[in-house]
């Protein structure tokens, strides 16, 4: 379904889950601009015309506390889409994940990801798999991280293409990690990773800690090795590069 | 040392070894929870020492218990059999110790417990009002929190209506699946 203007697409598709309208998976919502566009946890993702806003609709897993194993294959999805966008150069754009599921072009950041868990009033769990990915604008100020624009690399594209090939990677990594689990979505996003031993800083709740990339846990957690030992971290906003 | 006992992880036969001089393992991972009686004064060795004889002998719990001082130790069953192989190495398991507490949050029939290991929030965004305080009067299908796991947010909505009587997690504070959130009575 696609809309002008919307106050969120996920703050959208939320309520119409609750709401229980018929609603079923691989239901999309788009629109070309959101007036209150989120991210984590109550931040401001500026939605001007000229990206990609969507939320997705997926059934959630049985087991519900592998939900968030879906933020992973999405932003594998998001780098294998970006790499398939047609280019006016010819040197493939040297693309990221940022734990847990940010896309980075050239170190910037170009996507976020936020999954939200909803229950429909018939007692089916869902997630909204909201997405922005910057193809010509980019926040000027506010941003939590460097960002970039698709445009800045020489990717032209409309939202609407970009879609469609989004659609089919998800697809693609969703029958995947249904059939095969998690390990082979944690081995790709792994791939899109960053290097092992590279310094990695994540602000937590009660204040940043620093150290360096040692992977991720069996369940996607980010693993980080600091001078007090290793550390598994669920949640935090991650830096990679900084000192 | 009074009592020592021991589960045996799966069918693994292995036998309760708590030995007074085991090594000190690695500190416990963030996201574990450590919990004491305030009227007992914890030995942050003695945990590391039954952390290590845990990582030793593949047990999933031990509880300990001295002069009125009970301790249980014990590592999450879904990360023991779940890693997978791979290029990172394998971390240290987190631990967790529990004392005896006068209100057992646990079984308490209004305890509304996590849906997930993450991060528990009790507002919606920072700087906004709390979903709950105690003393509130909740309806089924409130949200009482937030949990956040690998930024997938997860509402904890009430099962039923009733009066929230305590609050059980701070906010931002790591929890663990199962752990008592509130109480709702």
């Amino acid at each position: 379904m696609a809309f002008d203007e919307l106050d969120s697409t996920n703050a959208a598709l939320v309520r119409m889950v609750e709401q229980g309208t018929g609603v079923e998976e691989g239901l999309l919502l788009w629109a070309k601009t959101q007036t209150a566009g989120r991210g984590r946890h109550g931040r401001t993702w500026v939605s001007p015309p000229g990206n990609v806003y969507a939320s997705i609709l997926l059934a959630a897993p049985e087991n519900k506390t592998t939900a968030p194993e879906i933020g992973f294959l999405a932003a594998v999805a998001v780098v294998d889409t970006i790499q398939d966008l047609p280019r006016h150069n010819t040197a493939p754009p040297v693309l990221n994940c940022k734990w847990p599921n940010d896309v980075l072009l050239e170190g910037q950041k170009v996507s976020g990801i936020l999954p939200e868990m909803v229950t429909s009033p018939d007692g089916r769990s869902w997630v909204v798999l909201g997405i922005g990915i910057n193809l010509e604008s980019i926040p000027v100020e506010g941003a939590s991280y460097p960002p970039t624009a698709l445009i800045l690399h020489h990717i032209d594209t409309s939202p609407e293409h970009t879609l469609t090939v989004l659609c089919r990677a998800i697809d693609f990594w969703l029958n995947r990690w249904r059939t095969e689990g998690f390990a082979v979505i944690r081995a790709a996003w792994l791939e899109r990773g960053p290097q092992y031993g590279a310094a990695v800083s994540v602000g937590l709740t009660d204040g940043p800690v620093t150290g360096t990339f040692a992977g991720l846990d069996a369940d996607g957690a980010l693993l980080l090795d600091s001078a007090a030992g290793r550390r598994r971290i669920v949640a935090g906003d991650v830096l990679f590069g900084t000192p | 040392m009074k009592k020592t006992k021991a589960k045996p992880a799966a069918k693994a036969a292995a036998k309760p070894v708590a030995k007074p001089g085991a090594k000190p393992a690695a500190k416990p991972a963030a996201g574990s929870i450590v919990k004491v009686d305030s009227s007992s004064q914890l030995d942050s060795k003695l945990v590391r020492q039954l952390a290590a004889v845990l990582n030793e002998t593949g047990l999933t719990e031990i509880e300990y218990e001295m002069g009125g001082l009970r301790v249980r130790v014990a590592r999450h069953a879904h990360q023991v059999g779940s890693f997978v192989p791979g290029p990172a190495p394998v971390m240290a398991q987190a631990a967790a110790v529990e004392a005896p507490k006068p209100l057992d949050a646990a079984s308490h029939p209004g305890t509304v417990k996590s849906p997930m290991v993450g991060v528990g929030y009790l507002l919606p965004e920072p700087g906004a009002a709390p979903f709950i305080k105690v003393g509130d009067t909740v309806t089924e299908g409130q949200t009482l929190f937030l949990i956040e796991a690998m930024k997938t947010f997860n509402p904890v909505k009430a099962p039923r209506g009733g009066k929230v009587t305590k609050i059980l997690i701070e906010n931002g504070s790591p929890v663990e699946y199962g752990e008592p959130l509130v109480i709702i009575e």
